[in-house]
Parts: C-alpha cells; sequence; structure tokens
C-alpha cells in the first residue's frame, strides 16, 4: 500500500494534520524544541525516508525546608520538575519527493504511585501532539502547520523573553554535553536569553508562504496561543478562533520591511456575554549596514471588553546594533522604545504591567491563576512592558580570555496607573517558582507571584492615588562577566552576573541606591564549573540579593519597610556518559529573609537528580 | 476528544505498517479483544427483578510500543494504550493513555539501571507479589484467562509493577576468596501526596510514599552464596502539610545458599532471615505504635537431574511486615464487578473462581501498609504467601528439575500460629498439595500436542479450646488439551473448590492491630467447566472461544446459590 503516490499526497497532509488538530493540549514550553536535536537518520524503505529524534528527561528532586513558608509544605517530592515537564518527547520527520513533513508528541510521567485512594494509577497525558508539511507549489513555498511555534514580530507574537541560570536546568536544554552548554555560554558575550522564547506557540492551524514573487512572503494564523488562554469559546465562530494573526513581509536583498498583525478574541470563560479583544498592528523593518543593524517596529494597539474600550495607543521600538568598526571599537546597542497603556498582548514579547485584565464584575480574570498581570513591573534590560518609554543600552569588550558586557537601562511610565512595583526574585529563582504553581498571591503577605522558573513579588507605595503628581521611573544596571582558564589541563569557566534596579519618583540616567528610591534591588551571581575528568563537571554558585524599601512603601511589623536579604550557595556535579546521556545532580542550600516582614523568611534546601538522553 | 485519539493511532499504525522495524527505532504491540456473554441463574436471582441477570461485556485495545534505541547501552520505550469498551459507540467509550515509559541501559559498561515505570522483585520475604492461588498446574484453558487479568493488572511473575529507578552493578573479583560481589538499588514513588496542584491552600492529608532498597549479594565460590536484602517503605512527613500519620517499616534480611554437596546428587541448605521495623503514628488522636519482629526460614535440599527434595522449618513472628511481601494482588472485600449483587440487590454477591481469575476490578496494584483482608476459602494456611506472620513449622517439598514427560510437585505445611489470636489456643494448619502435567505427545511420539494436567490443594484449620476453629477447603484442577490440527487446540478444563466449616476473621485498624473478629461460617462448593477451542496464528497471537459454566452452590442457604453461563471469544495479537 503505497500512502506516498501523488494520488494520496494531499490525504496524507491532511490526514496528520487532522490527527494534530485534534488534540486541543499543546504545550508552549516543547513547542520548538524539535527544530534544536539532531537526528538519527534511518535508512530509506520504500521511497520514504523517515528522521526519528527525541528526548527522554527523567528528574526528581527533594526540597527540605526548615520551617513553614506561605503555607506550603515544608517538604516536597518532584518527578518531572513543572506540571507540564515530557518525560519522553518524540519527532518524525519524512519526506516524500517535494513534501516534507514532521510531527511530534511528548507524554509526561508523574511518578504517582499506584494507590487507589489518591491518584490515578498511570494517567499520563499526551502533551503535546503537533505537525508540519512543506509543499512546493508554483506561487511559492506553502508551509503547513498544526500546533506548532512561530514568530511574527516582538511585539505581534513571540514571548517574554527571560535569563536562566546556567546552574539550574531548565527542562528542555538542548545541549548534549556540558562541555557544550558552558562553551555556548561564554562564547556568545551577550547569550543571556533562552532562544526557546522567541516564539509563540499556536494551538490551530498555520500556513506560510515563503519564496513569492518579488521577495513576498505572507504568514497566517489561526488558532489559540499560548497566552490566550483567557480568550475562550468564541461565540458564532467555529471552531472556537481566539487568537487571529499574519504577516505580509518584503525582502529587499538583506533588507525587510514587513507588516504584522496580532488579534486575540473571546468570552470570558464563565460569562458568555462578557466580549474581549486585543489587536496590535505594526510594520517591521530591517536594515543592515557593515557597521550596523537597524531594526524598528511602529504600529498601534488597544484593549477592549465590555467594561472599558481603549484606544489605539502607538508602540514604536528601534534599536541599533554596532559592531566593532564603529568608533568605539567595541560592539554595542542602543534601544528605545515606546508601549501604550492600551498595548495588550499576552503572546507577544511585552509584558503587562498597566492593563488590568477584568471580568463583567470588574474582578480580576481567572482569580489567583491569573499571573499575566505584574503592575508597575521592574523589567530586565531589553524586556518591554507598556505603559512605559525608555532607553536601554549594552556594550560588550574583551580582555584576553574576559569577556564583559555592560548594560544601563531606563525607562518611565507614560502615566501612574497604579501604586505598586513589582520586581523579579532572581536569586534561586527556580526553587522559588516550585513553591507554588502559577498563582497571583502566593507567600505569607500574599504579594509572590509564581511563573514558570519565575519568581515575582509586588510591594505597595502607600500614598494616596488621587494625590499623585510622579511617574514612577525605573534604571536597571546589567553587568556579565566570563572568564576560561585552564587549571591542571583542563577546563575552567567562570561567570558573574550582577544586576542592579532602582524604582523612584525621579528621572535619573543612573540608579538611585538612595532611600530616595522606591525600591532598590542588587542581585550578584557567580558560577564556576571546572571540567575535572573527560567526562565529568563540578559547578558551583553562589546567588547573593538585596531588596529594600523606603518608607513610602507598606512597613513591616516593626515599623520599617521592606529589608530582604537571600542568600543561595550550590554544588553540582554533570556526568555525560556519552554524546547522547547525561545525569546531572545538583544541590543547593538557600536562605532568604526579610528584617521588616518577620513571616516572609525561609531557609532550606534542595537536591535534584536529572537523567537525559537525546535520540 | 476521543476521536483524536483513534486518529493518532491510526496514523501511528500507518507508520508502523510503512516502516515496520527499524535499527534504532523499532515497534511492537499487542491487540487484544475479550468479549464475553454472560447469564446468571440460579436461587440467589430466582424472581429477582433488581439485579443484573445477564450482560454482555468486554473491549478491545491496542498497546503500541515505540523502542527508541541510540545505542546499544541505551534504549527507551513507550507504550501507548488505545482502548474501547464494548456497548459504547461512536467513541463515547474509547480512552487513551500512556501505559509504559520506560529508560534503561547500562552506564559505563558497569551500571544497568531502569528509570520509569519498573518491575521489581527480590525475596519472598522482602519484596514479592505473591500469586492469588495455588494455580500451577490449572488447565491452560484457564491460563488465558488469567494472563488477560495479569497482563493487565502489570503481574509480571511475582514481581510488582512500581514507578521509579532501579540500578545494579556486579564485579567479579579474587576468584579463591570471593567469586563475585554484586550490588542492586532502587527508589520509587509508592503514592504521591494528594495534592490538587495548582494551590497555595489546600490542606493535605497524604504524605509522599516511598519504597526504597537495595540487595548486597556475594558469591563465595559455588559452595556458599549470601546476599543482604533491604527494603524501608515510609511516608515523608512534611509533603503533606497536615500529615495525620506516618509510617516507616523497614524489613532486613539475609538469605544464602550453601552446598554440601556438588556432584551427581547436590545437596545443600539455604534460608532467609531478618528483621522487620515497623512505625505507624497518627495525630489524631496522638498515638505511636513501633513494632519489632522477626522470621527465619532455613531448608535442606537434596537434587539430582530429575528430582528435588527439599525440607525446610520456618517461623514469621507475628509482628513481622513486610508490606511488599505481604500486599494481596486480589482485593477480597470487594463484590465482582460482573452481576455484584443478587437477592433483590440485598445481598452481595461473593467472589468465586470466575470473577478471581477474570475480573479485573478486583485486581489490586498498590502495596499497603496494613495487612489486606482475605477470604479463607481461597488460602487460610498462609494468605500473605511464605511471608505471612503469626506461622511456624515445618514444610516438605519435592518436584522434577526439567522439563519431561510427567512434571510433577508435591508438598505440604505443617504450621501452627506462634501466638493466639482471639485465644491462647493456637491454630494448627496443614496443607498439602500436589499437581501434574502428563505430555502424552511425548509418550505416544507425535508433534501434536496432547496434554492433560490435574492438581490438588487441601488445607485444614484447626483450634481447640473456649473458641474453636475448623475450616476446611479443598481445591482441585484438572485439565486436558489437545491439538486436533495443526495449531488448533481443543481444551478441557475444570476447577473445583469445597469449603466448609466456620473461622474468625481478624478485623485490623490502621495499626495493623486486631481490633476484633468476624465470625466466618462457610458451607459452600463451586464447580468451573469449561470447555473451548482455540487456534494459535502464531506464538503470540491467538483466538479462541469458551463456554463456562460456574456453578456455585451455598449449602447453608441454599438461596445463595446461583450459576454463570458465559461464552467468551478472545482474539490476541501481538507485533
Amino acid at each position: 500500500m503505497n500512502f506516498f503516490c501523488k494520488k494520496h499526497r494531499f490525504f496524507i497532509i491532511v490526514h496528520f494534520l487532522v490527527c494534530s488538530a485534534t488534540i486541543e493540549q499543546a504545550s508552549a514550553d516543547s513547542l520548538s524544541i524539535s527544530k534544536l536535536y539532531n537526528n538519527i537518520s534511518f535508512d530509506s524503505i520504500g521511497r520514504v525516508k523517515l528522521n526519528f529524534s527525541g528526548v527522554a528527561r527523567f528528574e526528581a528532586s527533594y526540597r527540605n525546608m526548615h520551617q513553614l513558608y506561605g503555607g506550603m509544605r515544608p517538604r516536597v517530592i518532584f518527578v518531572n520538575g513543572w506540571q507540564n515537564t515530557p518525560f519522553l518527547e518524540l519527532t518524525c520527520r519524512g519526506e516524500r519527493g517535494p513534501v516534507k513533513f514532521d510531527f511530534g508528541m511528548a507524554f509526561m510521567h508523574g511518578y504517582m504511585g499506584f494507590d487507589q485512594k489518591v491518584q490515578p494509577s498511570y494517567g499520563q497525558l499526551f502533551q503535546r501532539m503537533g505537525g508540519r508539511a512543506k509543499v512546493p507549489t508554483r506561487i511559492g513555498m506553502v508551509e503547513l502547520t498544526i500546533n506548532e511555534s512561530h514568530k511574527l514580530s516582538s511585539l505581534t507574537l513571540g514571548a517574554n523573553i527571560q535569563r536562566f541560570n546556567e546552574f539550574y536546568r531548565p527542562p528542555w536544554l538542548w545541549y548534549r554535553s556540558s562541555k557544550e552548554q558552558f562553551s555556548n555560554y561564554y562564547s556568545n558575550i551577550s547569550a543571556k536569553f533562552d532562544n526557546r522564547y522567541i516564539y509563540g506557540g499556536i494551538q490551530g492551524l498555520g500556513i506560510e508562504i515563503t519564496e513569492l514573487p518579488k521577495q513576498f512572503s505572507t504568514t497566517l494564523l489561526l488558532g489559540k496561543t499560548a497566552g490566550s488562554g483567557f480568550f475562550n469559546n468564541t461565540i458564532g465562530i467555529a471552531p472556537a478562533i481566539v487568537f487571529v494573526g499574519g504577516k505580509v513581509s518584503k525582502s529587499f536583498g538583506r533588507h525587510n520591511i514587513a507588516y504584522n498583525s496580532s488579534n486575540s478574541m473571546g468570552y470570558e470563560e464563565n460569562f458568555n456575554n462578557n466580549y474581549k479583544s486585543a489587536s496590535i498592528h505594526t510594520i517591521t523593518s530591517e536594515f543592515y549596514h557593515n557597521k550596523f543593524t537597524f531594526f524598528s517596529e511602529i504600529g498601534a494597539g488597544r484593549y477592549q471588553n465590555v467594561l472599558v474600550k481603549k484606544d489605539w495607543n502607538p508602540a514604536v521600538v528601534m534599536k541599533m546594533n554596532f559592531n566593532r568598526k564603529n568608533f568605539l571599537k567595541l560592539p554595542f546597542s542602543v534601544q528605545y522604545f515606546y508601549m501604550g497603556r492600551n498595548l495588550y498582548n499576552l503572546v507577544s514579547e511585552v509584558m503587562n504591567s498597566a492593563v488590568y485584565d477584568t471580568d463583567v464584575l470588574g474582578l480580576q480574570s481567572k482569580g489567583a491563576y491569573d499571573i499575566t498581570f505584574l503592575p508597575g513591573l521592574v523589567t530586565d534590560l531589553g524586556i518591554l512592558t507598556n505603559n512605559r518609554h525608555g532607553v536601554n543600552t549594552d556594550v560588550e569588550f574583551q580582555i584576553r580570555r574576559l569577556k564583559a558586557s555592560f548594560g544601563l537601562g531606563w525607562n518611565q511610565e507614560l502615566s501612574n496607573e497604579f501604586n505598586v512595583i513589582t520586581f523579579e526574585h532572581r536569586n534561586f529563582a527556580a526553587i522559588r517558582s516550585r513553591f507554588a504553581f502559577y498563582v497571583n498571591s502566593f507567600g505569607p503577605y500574599n504579594d509572590l507571584v509564581q511563573f514558570f522558573m519565575r519568581n515575582f513579588e509586588r510591594i505597595k507605595i502607600e500614598e494616596n492615588p488621587d494625590s499623585i503628581s510622579y511617574r514612577k521611573s525605573y534604571n536597571t544596571v546589567n553587568f556579565n562577566l566570563k572568564y576560561k582558564t585552564s587549571v591542571f589541563g583542563r577546563t575552567l569557566y567562570a561567570f558573574n552576573f550582577i544586576n542592579c534596579n532602582t524604582v523612584s519618583d525621579v528621572v535619573s540616567p543612573f540608579p538611585i541606591f538612595s532611600d530616595a528610591s522606591f525600591f532598590r534591588y542588587i542581585y550578584e551571581e557567580a558560577t564556576i564549573t571546572y571540567n575535572f575528568a573527560s567526562k565529568f563537571h563540578i559547578i558551583f554558585q553562589y546567588g547573593y540579593e538585596i531588596a529594600r524599601g523606603n518608607k513610602r512603601t507598606t512597613l513591616g511589623e516593626n515599623g520599617n519597610p521592606m529589608n530582604q536579604t537571600g542568600v543561595s550557595k550550590g554544588i553540582g556535579l554533570d556526568y555525560n556518559l556519552n554524546e547522547i546521556a547525561s545525569i546531572y545532580i545538583r544541590h543547593t542550600w538557600f536562605d532568604h529573609k526579610d528584617k521588616s516582614f518577620v513571616l516572609d523568611n525561609l531557609k532550606g534546601t534542595e537536591t535534584s537528580l536529572e537523567f537525559k538522553i537525546f535520540f | 476528544m476521543k476521536k483524536k485519539y483513534v486518529f493518532i493511532l491510526s496514523f501511528l499504525f500507518v507508520i508502523n505498517y510503512t516502516y515496520g522495524q527499524n535499527k534504532n527505532i523499532s515497534f511492537f504491540g499487542l491487540h487484544r479483544t475479550p468479549i464475553n456473554y454472560t447469564t446468571l441463574r440460579g436461587n440467589a436471582v430466582s424472581g429477582d427483578t433488581i439485579s443484573n441477570k445477564q450482560g454482555t461485556g468486554g473491549f478491545t485495545f491496542i498497546d503500541l510500543g515505540i523502542v527508541g534505541k541510540p545505542s546499544d547501552k541505551i534504549s527507551a520505550t513507550a507504550i501507548m494504550r488505545g482502548k474501547n469498551e464494548f456497548g459504547a459507540f461512536f467513541n463515547t467509550g474509547a480512552s487513551a493513555e500512556i501505559r509504559q515509559i520506560t529508560l534503561e541501559g547500562t552506564i559505563a559498561d558497569k551500571f544497568a539501571f531502569q528509570v520509569g515505570d519498573i518491575d521489581i522483585g527480590l525475596t519472598p520475604y522482602t519484596f514479592y507479589n505473591n500469586d492469588e492461588i495455588y494455580n500451577t498446574y490449572e488447565a491452560d484453558i484457564f491460563k488465558i484467562r488469567r494472563d488477560v487479568v495479569h497482563y493487565e493488572n502489570f503481574n509480571n511473575g511475582n514481581k510488582w509493577r512500581v514507578q521509579g529507578f532501579d540500578a545494579s552493578t556486579k564485579a567479579a573479583l579474587n576468584k579463591k576468596i570471593l567469586k563475585q560481589i554484586s550490588f542492586r538499588g532502587f527508589a520509587t514513588r509508592s503514592r504521591a501526596n494528594n495534592q490538587q496542584l495548582p494551590t497555595t491552600t489546600l490542606y493535605y492529608l497524604n504524605p509522599d510514599r516511598l519504597l526504597v532498597g537495595g540487595k548486597l549479594g556475594v558469591i563465595q565460590s559455588k559452595y556458599f552464596k549470601t546476599s543482604g536484602n533491604l527494603v524501608h517503605f515510609f511516608d515523608i512527613t512534611g509533603t503533606s502539610l497536615d500529615s495525620s500519620y506516618s509510617l516507616k517499616n523497614t524489613v532486613l534480611t539475609n538469605d544464602f545458599e550453601v552446598m554440601f554437596l556438588d556432584k551427581q546428587i547436590k545437596m545443600g541448605l539455604r534460608g532467609e532471615a531478618g528483621q522487620s521495623f515497623y512505625r505507624y503514628s497518627e495525630r489524631y488522636p496522638l498515638r505511636e505504635v513501633n513494632k519489632n519482629d522477626y522470621f527465619y526460614d532455613a531448608s535442606l535440599f537434596v537434587k539430582n537431574k530429575k528430582i528435588k527434595l527439599e525440607v525446610g522449618y520456618r517461623n514469621v513472628g507475628p509482628q513481622f511486615y513486610s508490606p511488599s511481601a505481604q500486599s494481596l494482588r486480589i482485593i477480597n472485600e470487594i463484590s465482582p464487578s460482573m452481576f455484584p449483587t443478587v437477592n433483590m440487590g440485598n445481598n452481595a454477591r461473593v467472589q468465586t473462581l470466575l470473577d478471581r481469575v477474570t475480573d479485573l476490578n478486583i485486581y489490586n496494584k498498590s502495596i499497603t501498609q496494613r495487612l489486606m483482608p482475605f477470604l479463607p476459602q481461597y488460602g487460610n494456611v498462609q494468605p500473605y504467601g511464605i511471608a505471612t506472620p503469626n506461622r511456624s513449622g515445618f514444610t516438605a517439598n519435592i518436584s522434577n528439575t526439567q522439563d519431561s514427560l510427567m512434571n510433577f510437585e508435591v508438598g505440604a505445611d505443617l504450621l501452627s500460629e506462634i501466638v493466639g489470636e482471639g485465644s491462647f489456643s493456637l491454630r494448627k494448619f496443614t496443607s498439602l498439595r500436589a499437581g501434574n502435567q502428563l505430555n502424552l505427545y511425548k509418550l505416544i511420539n507425535t508433534k501434536r500436542i496432547i496434554q492433560l494436567r490435574g492438581a490438588a490443594r487441601m488445607e485444614n484449620t484447626t483450634r481447640s479450646g473456649s473458641v474453636p476453629v475448623n475450616f476446611k477447603s479443598l481445591l482441585v484442577d484438572a485439565g486436558a488439551l489437545f491439538e486436533i490440527a495443526k495449531r488448533f487446540d481443543f481444551s478441557l478444563g475444570y476447577k473445583y473448590l469445597n469449603a466448609s466449616g466456620n473461622e474468625y476473621l481478624a478485623i485490623r485498624d490502621d495499626f495493623n492491630d486486631i481490633t476484633s473478629f468476624n465470625t466466618f461460617e462457610m458451607k459452600s462448593s463451586q464447580g468451573w467447566y469449561t470447555v473451548g477451542l482455540q487456534y494459535r496464528i502464531a506464538n503470540n497471537s491467538i483466538v479462541s472461544l469458551h463456554s463456562n459454566l460456574l456453578a456455585y452452590q451455598n449449602k447453608q442457604d441454599a438461596m445463595n446459590s446461583f450459576n454463570i453461563n458465559q461464552i467468551f471469544l478472545f482474539y490476541s495479537l501481538g507485533f
């Protein structure tokens, strides 16, 4: 039976797309992973060649806290990390003549045991099912996708980017050896962010046509996105499409200009009369010069529901990346951005710090589980958020084996909407994030917001909102050092990262480390890795964090403002069994204390064992 | 929702069909369809307008296994199941699940490991999934039925299916002093806490329960080998915020084998001895119980190429607790899922031989800390296997050592309680069993299989004194298999169980303390007759049609007697 004869080609494509489309649960976490694995190529059988790739990952961790914290359990065992971490992923790619296709699936395994009183015995889930097919046509190359990841532009479809600590291992790390991981981190001076986050997952259909005449290309996306979960049950449109996005692009040699559109629409889950929509339309341009590159995105967006109909607000992002050929003889970049207040796009790189997404009763959507709203967010360098404008600069330099980058950022609210500052705890963030999953009011003071591998905290400014005339001003400094040397003939890497943030009511190009600031934050992170044997790495990590408020913020039980100190010390051992399998052990001692808020006091250890195999 | 799985599996089958096995990715699978049409008749349902009296049941499933083997040293296996219950249309009864995910391989050519869904077994006193009843010589036609539930319940021999990891290594040493030393360690999560994620406010009752252990083995020479075994079954307090109880149960044993003679006749001594340390505490009300007890078991064996004789003595303390060796495979206190009630729905129907061989829903997968209730008619002498607590006495067994014209086994257990339960007098237990398999085709020298099987087990429990006990049971098996055409078999099977007398069944609390006794009186018999045809499509594929009659006779109360008639159609295809 030849499924791949010309007659059946269309059937095959439709068949696997339908297979994929029927899966309702897609995970953005694993969507782009398959692109990064190498394949094992198999012999051609018949007239079709298939490639299989995949990864199996087992992770078990045990956290032991010395006392109760925020109502959570003092001891916790996690198997396979967070809720949606797959234990096994499989991707199959095929090629028949001009048609290329692939599909993948992921499974989770919680190791819940067989006790009938507590958990289903082995109720693991299909976690992901997606696929794509590439078909050359007369007009161009058509790529059809189901439940796969896409990128339109920073403001329309992508995802929040974040920096990860090299010590804590995200589930999707694609490095096959520790040597590769640390070498890669060292090689790229500014490689601070995870590439996974440049994509946004689409649970639905994607049509991309490239190689059109006149260097045009276009993309159309229909479905749901990872961040569009609050837009549900679109009435009158079948199936429930809650995201429509697209792009039309025209290239001029290396240069490019494109129109991008992102539209989320739907009804609040429990209130069918609560229609919501969020749209943003932008023009992006990329210009390449032998001394610099220029990127820009200019557009407008808005948000509305039955209670509020907000106006279109502008969005501007411009960035110049200079290479070494400039007058400084150093690579550096300058970015300017202006994000209107009503820009609300949960599926983009723009974090929401200004739009209070409500239901018809005026309450926060999804209640305690709404983690999309971070009022007054303290952003990292280069991170965009709405109701802000600002400038970010970054310079890189190298002195022999020492690589360094220094970044300075300033941004300010366009209007003071909330008397709240939300900042990120970078110290042992991966551990903190598992204190509770995806909630916005955790902790002894209900002010912690729990993300995937991230942890935020809110601090309130105790002033009458009606009497406020200032707009909060945010300053950020990043200083990153990377050093490589050889000890006893073996490679040793030393990494150091410093991050400082302040929030104040006055405009300043530099952080203000005094009580004049509402909030001050300093984070120091040092990591040393040593390849002491051919297959072994030992890793040491030290983190230190200071977060302080001033007297204008909420005061603790002893009448003083937030005064937090956090320390983490970690040791790890990586054993690369061979080119495809590795074992990773991590142990962390962590300690966090607020001298003013007496309940904000935690101390403990976490040990994890990870075993990973690539196919 | 369900339809999607059909598509997924169908697509995977397209791939499988088209590409079959590959050197690095391979597929395997099992497709099974057991269907039955069953009726319930007899006094128990005569005039009954409430209880179900007939029905058709069954399901079909496809287990598709994918094995990724990127190198000779590592492989990953996932078995996906698509299942459809009979009687459900338009996918309403369809389901899909992951039946097994396992990683396995070797590290540095020295350590073997398994991670995921794994099967673990150690010794009969430490980690052992006991057979549900004596069935070594039952008819093949019953084994087909039993294999279905065993497969569904992950009963792979006498191992328990657990979730965790298992690693082992061994090293050859100086042959003059020590021939080999080996180590094995495992850690599994027997039960996760009943946390509902995501949450911050729920209070939890059940902490995580782990089962860890290992074995350190030494082979000195062919004359002496020994090993230490450890199983630790425990709750991690603090993994639930409001843990109402906490368990710690450790079993530490040593097993050994000493050969006195190792020539044509081999003679030696083997055994195992150890201790359990049980601690269980509850918060509401505050109470903690510690129980430590020991056991020892030694037997002298003599064997040659044809026959083996073993005589032993064992003593298992009344408070020896080894959950992973004492948990039962069948949950005895629940009614069968097929025809659960009789007598206008007023009485629960008792479990019969047919139910215990065919009913998936009464099988147990979990290791429990408390000694589970048992039904004495199916085994009263050692209901929890060899590790049954409060037993001491002699055992003897004779069997042949290799497959021959006639395979047989004769055994006896002469045991008694160590301390009285509810009485100062001790129960005396006698168990005699014999089984035989006659391979007639070897005698008449034909390629067509002709096989006869028969077995019997008789148990007798007595206690004198003010609270006397006198309970007897007889279990009989008989069967025949005739290959009437190539791969086409005609099978007969018969099971009979007669039980009579009185017993006092212990009711235990969470601390395994006996709080009271249920008076148990029984005078019943049941016979299960079956006849069937089966065609062996291949080594692991079969299609079979059986006709069954089970007659249950309650001699104390004729109104609880009933007959079950069942037509059973079975199709199993392995690939």
